[in-house]
């Protein structure tokens, strides 16, 4: 029995242990409602996809190049590659890249910078850098920064898991010897030279096979197919790739790479009119407050006017029917648009040259600048060459990023030929300034009918890659449907809103064409939601996107 | 002469109170029974009586834990030693729960008391920190010298809920309605008792007495003369602080002049090092350090201050200070300024200097007595509110007039207050950046600097340690000239734009009135009461809305309670008592607030009680009258008139110039209880949707009273050694007082009826275009609210002399907290707490120790600066003391939180570390 003393200490004790530490619910409700604690991501699965071993083909994007260069940070940062560290966690295995030998870009060939041989322009320059202002060469604010990679003399060794190649059309992907040195300049690609080790001969589907990939991506086929014929102004140096070649050579691609059971990605044409290469340089550049041009202003309008008689006398006699659309009118109040010439317009030079010379006005009119009486059948003849196909640029005309250099400058060669036609110095150079006196050549404008034939031929492309991929089950990426987005409304990423804005915008690297970092991180990212959504794995729910702000949109001057 | 002695009878009595043991017991109570003569015994325990009456008179001896005696004087100069013997806690009598002697053990409801035996035993490093020891009692550390005493939960440092009365004032602060720990409190060895009753007590004491009260009592100059004395000497050890000196002393004076007069002076003074507060965890439990963007240290200020830096770069584009596009690459994401450590901002001097004094006339010799009793004091602490305010040289002072007798009491006092040169630090932080660097400079900088480095090749986050390395270049540093410029111009300027400066000469004036019939009729005792309280707001707007001069209002009350005994059987007694209050607010409608209760007394050992009683709370001048702007909103009373006072101008947005046609606008504070929606719904619902479906309206309503409800059972027992007082409660509260926060739009009605030529809502649009205001508002909630607890305690001599108990406190809210998201109820206060504490007055002669031992459960405070977890903690208390009746002097050496782990008791405050130290007290009878 207890004595009262024993159940003092029971008592006691009892109390005392009574508060056994249990969390109380409240506590718990309090804290998580403060702070809600958000669900725990799954776990990355793989879904039906094997990425063991994957390989990349591609182009430029592929490859990783950004302002203007390729170089070891941007190929880190290439699409595929971001994709690749993704899949290291799904079973994915090593992805090995044709590292360049530097952070400068720019490729040199035996030692040697690579010449145009027409233009004496050199080709495969170092990168691009923000300068404060906009894109500079690199070599402009570090004069040492010369490439290092030479394609003749340090090739890395293969195989390579990105196989992208900058530059390379559709076909060009499954041309044999487009990787051998020595088929270059004429039918070899220099970026292709160095993918090819031991096998200068094998074609970049055919390095790929050899590598039995598990898992491909497939993107940008069919870009430069039409972006070659689009920076060139559609002035037909770089013809669009007709749709039957395209097709071939996609579906050779696809089913090379699918012989043997892989499965893969692959991302439809952008309508790369949308970039900023495209959409930088306005079509009025002319601003009548920059007294260089409002200047001269009444000058052009006096010679202009002559012109623009002619052509509504033209219209007058039912010779031309659009002479409103070949008049040209500089404002004093607004910006004007360029002169272009534009190539879809009947060329009228000798009804224009006829019509002045029959024109008795015309020896006094010309009198106005020095030029003798004499002088006006050849006036008439230049006048005549010059405007046969101009009209002033509109809104729907697109000038390319590197017409921006050339506008409002003086055409020395065309200056120099108005010289030996008689006319002194001052003049001719008075009538060759681009996209003034001189309609801007056809390279630097994408007219209407130019970018219908893009948007076509894309159309097309993109008809058939959305085929290829219904039938091979490939899980397809609408890169289209991002641009466009991108290039009006702006695309989130995170928490930027991009869009295809030159140096500001975020997504368009400085050369107007290629996407910088974020905007490859962009892509990847797209690229694994629609493997998500075709295979099955869980890219974008178990967070393991790339995210928008572990990569930059440019990079440094002094990046080594 | 000789026949004017002669003509005075006069009795002369000596002798000496010891007990049981035979040990003295100085400053037993010695009273002629029918008068309030009387005298204490000294040291020694020897006292003298002379009484200028004949015998035969009997004398009642008493000692706080002791049975008192009441002896037969028959003789005149008569020797009558005494031997006490030990009673318990439970026979100790207080005044408070019925407003009439009784034992404890009788009340009818719970009460604690802490009288001059507990005082001397306690390891606390003073009286009011022992209070922690009681059971149901939660003491919330502050600072060192600024505790909030609570029960029965809802626990917050601003602790309107609980009042506290010193010799019948109420001394809670006039700006802040609550009482600011001891600071303007009482010494110790003026001390005679202080008691507690947890719960409401409305039906006696009125609005506020809500949670509860704590009574102290003074020591009468007539019963208790002489000079006593107490220095405390030691240091504070904290982690963060490292180890300070602290000295605390107190000297009391009475003196008797004559049987008509008596007067006393008290004054004490403490200065020591308050505990750092230092903690740099993200206010919002985000997880943050400095490196993340939107960071806002818990005691760091300045980084209170926020934006999404892509508005900023949106703004510099349209100003042309940013490339044209370049907002682009600027992310959406919100970005705080370099806040400052609250260690820069304060030098924690704890400092508290107080006196009193009081005149005490007994124009008849007896009972009826008229009292003046004045009392200031001033100091430097800390107190946490909405935010962290360095209370610097405050000054608060109290003039009391009373006059009583043993039946009644009329008393009249006012409380005034002067904020002195205190400040809030939080502002303080974010106002010495400001004069360094304005938001717009260096949110601007912050961006293009951005910009910059992305444009150079920066990663997101390279380029915003670049961004906040730029903006902060040149950044005021604590310890520099121009940072001490800069700090100084903010704690002196109250403009709270520019400043950081409290302003506030706040009072109030009260006046208590009480008639206890008790002597004139005998089948009940019956009493009756009366307050009336006039507040004067006057902090020159810097709290109120009082730019326009002094807010004047009052409330009434009056009381009464019947109280009658009834004998059952044998072993059976039955005391029923009932009363009521009616309370009237100039403001608001009247409340009646009853209070029954019935106690069984069985066998004399046994003691049942159960009550019932109402309460209820007037909002309190702040939950009122408040116009107070704390950065992250505006906080804005709930009276009537109060939200239209509070005017405030804003620029608007170039589309809102668009819209109204101005480019500001005087908004004042009527939009949050008319025109708002949930803060919630705008930054949870709407910010993340867009969806104008999901904006709420809250147009909170406008303040008015808070009720409760509770009912109590109880149980006191005496069995064989051991005293157990156990309680339980169960608490119902309606219209509580509550804190919304909203957003009023400047223009448009969330109704959303008014439309953009678009068909936006202009009210929408409002929101979009950043104008709009964020309020707190001072509203009721719908929302019932229940709590309930017990708690028990047991005590007991054990091992032959040594004084054992333990307690245990149960609290828990009752409400689904996440059924009400929006809902804060900061409740604040553990589950589960236990305390023990041992010890022995005599273990050896003269020689006594007590340890004291404290645990309480984790629990999560939520409170305007701060919500977060408090982890359980773990106290241990301990003191010795050494008795030297020679001396007439007592020395105690004790340390507290001897186990040195540092604890908090509220998110956001220093954590609390260990004090040793060692006491001098002289003849504290």
């Amino acid at each position: 029995m207890f004595k009262m003393k024993q159940l003092k200490y029971i008592v006691l004790s009892v109390l005392t242990l009574a508060m056994v530490a249990c969390e109380n619910e409240l506590v718990e409700d309090l804290r998580e409602r403060n702070n809600p604690t958000e669900d725990p991501l799954p776990d990355l699965t793989a879904g039906t996809a094997d990425f063991s071993n994957y390989v990349a083909l591609g182009a430029s994007f592929t490859a990783g190049f950004t302002d203007n260069g390729l170089f070891i940070a941007s190929q880190e940062n290439s699409f595929p590659n971001i994709m690749a560290n993704a899949f290291s966690n799904a079973g994915g295995g090593a992805f090995t890249l044709p590292w360049m030998s530097d952070n400068f870009g720019g490729l040199l060939l035996a030692g040697n910078p690579v010449i145009d041989p027409i233009t004496g322009e050199r080709l495969f320059q170092e990168r691009l850098i923000f300068n404060g202002a906009g894109p500079a060469p690199l070599l402009s604010v570090n004069p040492v920064a010369m490439s290092t990679t030479d394609f003749a003399l340090n090739n890395p060794t293969g195989p390579f898991n990105n196989l992208g190649v900058p530059g390379a059309k559709s076909f060009h992907l499954v041309a044999p010897g487009y990787g051998n040195l020595t088929n270059f300049p004429a039918a070899a690609n220099p970026y292709a030279i160095r993918l090819t080790d031991n096998t200068p001969n094998a074609s970049i589907l055919e390095l790929a096979i050899a590598q039995n990939p598990s898992f491909f991506s497939l993107s940008e086929i069919g870009g430069n197919d039409v972006l070659g014929y689009a920076t060139t102004g559609g002035d037909g140096s770089n013809p669009i790739t007709d749709t039957a070649t395209f097709n071939a050579s996609l579906n050779a691609l696809v089913a090379g790479l699918t012989a043997n059971g892989a499965k893969g990605v692959i991302g439809n044409l952008p309508n790369i009119t949308s970039l900023s290469f495209f959409t930088t340089v306005p079509h009025d550049p002319l601003d009548p407050s920059d007294p260089a041009f409002g200047s001269q202003i009444g000058t052009l309008n006096t010679i202009y006017g002559a012109l623009n008689d002619v052509y509504a006398f033209l219209q007058s006699q039912n010779a031309i029917d659009n002479a409103a659309e070949r008049t040209v009118i500089f404002s004093t109040e607004m910006a004007n648009g360029v002169v272009i010439r534009d190539e879809n317009l009947d060329d009228i030079s000798s009804l224009i040259s006829a019509t002045l010379n029959a024109n008795p006005q015309f020896p006094a009119f010309i009198a106005q600048f020095g030029l003798p009486p004499q002088a006006a059948p050849l006036v008439a003849n230049l006048l005549g060459a010059t405007y046969g196909q101009s009209r002033q640029a509109t809104a729907d005309d697109l000038l390319v990023l590197t017409s921006s250099s050339v506008i409002g400058t003086v055409n020395d060669d065309f200056s120099a030929f108005l010289q030996t036609q008689g006319l002194p110095a001052t003049l001719a150079a008075q009538f060759s300034a681009e996209g003034i006196s001189l309609p801007l050549e056809d390279k630097w404008v994408l007219t209407p009918e130019e970018q219908g034939e893009i948007a076509t031929a894309t159309q097309a492309y993109n008809t058939s890659i959305s085929a290829v991929a219904n039938a091979n089950g490939l899980a397809l990426v609408d890169l289209n449907g991002i641009l466009e987005q991108a290039s009006t409304a702006g695309i989130q990423f995170d928490d930027y809103l991009m869009n295809t804005d030159l140096v500001f915008g975020g997504l368009v690297s400085l050369d107007g064409i290629h996407l910088t970092a974020r905007g490859y991180a962009l892509m990847a990212n797209s690229f694994l939601e629609a493997i998500d959504a075709t295979y099955g794995s869980n890219f974008a729910a178990s967070g393991s996107l790339a995210k928008a702000g572990d990569f930059p949109t440019n990079y440094s001057p002094a990046l080594q | 002469m000789l026949f004017c002695v002669a003509s005075f009878a006069q009795t002369t009595i000596k002798g000496k109170i010891t007990d049981d043991t035979g040990l003295p017991l100085p400053g037993a109570n010695i009273i002629v029974v029918g008068t309030s003569t009387g005298a204490v015994s000294d040291f020694d325990g020897n006292y003298i009586l002379t009484v200028e009456q004949d015998p035969p008179f009997s004398i009642r001896v008493s000692y706080a834990g002791f049975e008192a005696q009441t002896i037969e004087v028959t003789t005149k100069d008569q020797t009558v030693d005494v031997t006490l013997k030990e009673g318990n806690t439970l026979d100790e009598v207080v005044i408070s729960a019925s407003r009439t002697p009784e034992r404890i053990f009788e009340s009818p409801v719970t009460v604690e008391r802490f009288g001059l035996k507990e005082i001397k035993n306690t390891a606390s490093v003073d009286f009011y920190d022992g209070l922690e020891n009681l059971k149901g009692v939660d003491i919330n550390t502050n600072s060192l010298t600024f505790k909030s005493i609570n029960t029965r939960g809802f626990a917050s440092f601003a602790n309107t809920r609980f009042m506290q009365l010193v010799d019948g004032m109420d001394n809670s602060t006039p700006a802040l309605n609550f009482p600011i720990g001891n600071l303007v409190g009482m010494i110790e060895t003026d001390v005679q008792s202080v008691e507690l009753l947890p719960g409401a007590a409305s039906a006696l004491y009125g609005a506020n007495a809500f949670n509860g009260i704590l009574f102290m009592r003074s020591k009468n100059p007539f019963t208790h003369t002489g000079i006593s004395a107490y220095i405390k000497r030691g240091i504070t050890s904290q982690e963060a602080a490292g180890d300070n000196e602290y000295t605390d002393l107190g000297i009391r004076m009475a003196h008797k002049f004559s049987e008509k007069f008596a007067a006393k002076v008290n004054f004490g003074y403490l200065k020591g090092t308050d505990w750092f507060a230092t903690n740099q965890e993200d206010r919002f439990n985000r997880g943050l350090t400095r490196d993340d963007l939107d960071y806002d240290g818990i005691n760091v200020y300045g980084d209170e201050v926020f934006i999404d830096i892509n508005d900023v770069a949106q703004t510099l584009e349209a100003l042309g200070l940013a490339p044209s596009g370049s907002s682009a690459l600027v992310p959406s994401v919100n970005v705080s300024r370099t806040g400052y450590e609250e260690r820069d901002l304060t030098n924690y001097n704890a400092e508290s200097i107080k006196a009193d004094w009081g005149l005490y006339f007994r124009p008849w010799e007896n009972d009826f007595e008229i009292q003046y009793v004045g009392k200031v004091g001033t100091g430097n602490t800390i107190y946490q509110g909405a935010n962290r305010y360095n209370i610097k040289n405050f000054f608060q002072q109290q003039h009391k007039l009373e006059i009583r007798n043993d039946n009644f009491f009329v008393r009249g006092y006012v409380v005034a207050d002067k904020a002195g040169d205190s400040y809030d630090m939080v502002f303080t932080g974010i106002q010495i950046n400001r004069a360094w660097k304005d938001d717009n400079t260096w949110f601007g900088e912050y961006v293009a600097e951005y910009i910059g480095a992305t444009l150079g090749g920066a990663t997101d986050s390279e380029a915003h340690v670049a961004a906040r390395q730029a903006a902060d270049t040149g950044r005021f540093l604590p310890g520099t000239p121009e940072f001490q410029a800069a700090f100084d111009r903010s704690i002196n300027d109250p403009n709270l734009v520019t400043g950081s400066r409290f302003q506030d000469a706040s009072r109030y004036y009260h006046a208590d009135a009480n008639y206890n019939f008790g002597d004139l009729v005998d089948f009940a005792e019956i009493q009756v009461g009366g307050s009336y309280r006039r507040y004067r707001l006057n902090s020159s707007g810097t709290i109120y809305t009082d730019t326009d001069g002094p807010i004047n209002y009052s409330e009434v009350g009056f009381y009464t309670q019947l109280q009658r005994s009834l004998e059952l059987s044998e072993s059976v007694e039955l005391k029923l008592t009932g009363s009521v209050r009616y309370d009237k607010s100039e403001l608001f409608d009247g409340f009646f607030s009853p209070r029954i209760s019935a106690g069984f007394t069985i066998n004399e050992d046994h003691n049942i009680r159960a009550s019932f009683q109402t309460g209820f709370r007037n909002p309190t001048t702040q939950d009122l009258y408040i116009g107070l702007d704390v950065g992250r909103a505006i906080l804005v009373g709930g009276a009537e008139d109060n939200p239209a006072r509070d005017i405030r101008n804003y620029d608007l947005s170039a589309n809102g110039t668009a819209i109204t046609g101005l480019t500001s606008i005087a908004f004042d504070g009527t939009g949050a209880y008319n025109n708002s929606f949930f803060a919630n719904s705008v930054t949870e619902g709407f910010a993340n949707t867009g969806n104008p479906a999901d904006l709420q309206i809250a147009n909170s309503n406008l303040v008015k009273p808070e009720q409760v409800s509770s009912i109590e059972v109880g149980y006191r027992g005496k069995l064989d050694g051991i005293i157990v007082d156990a309680s339980a409660y169960y608490n119902r509260y309606q219209d509580f007082l509550a804190n919304e926060t909203v957003i009023a739009p400047f223009y448009g009605d969330v109704q959303l009826t008014e439309t953009l030529p678009d068909g936006t809502p202009l009210a929408v649009a409002a929101i979009a275009n950043g104008d709009f205001e964020a309020y707190q508002t001072y509203t009721n909630s719908d929302e019932e609210v229940n709590s309930y607890g017990a708690a028990i305690q047991v005590s007991a001599k054990v091992f032959d002399g040594f004084d054992l108990s333990a307690n245990y406190t149960y609290a828990k809210l009752d409400f689904d907290v996440t059924q009400n998201p929006d809902f804060r109820t900061n409740f604040n206060t553990p589950e589960h707490k236990t305390k023990v504490s041992f010890g022995k007055t005599e273990l050896f002669k003269n020689f006594g120790f007590n340890v004291a031992w404290r645990w309480s459960d984790n629990y999560f405070w939520e409170a305007s600066f701060g919500d977060g977890d408090v982890p359980s903690f773990n106290v241990l208390d301990a003191q010795i003391n050494f008795r030297v009746p020679s001396l007439k002097s007592t020395f105690k050496a004790g340390a507290t939180n001897l186990l040195q782990d540092e604890y908090f008791t509220a998110f956001g405050t220093g954590f609390i570390g260990s004090q040793y130290y060692v006491s001098w007290t002289i003849n504290n009878l």
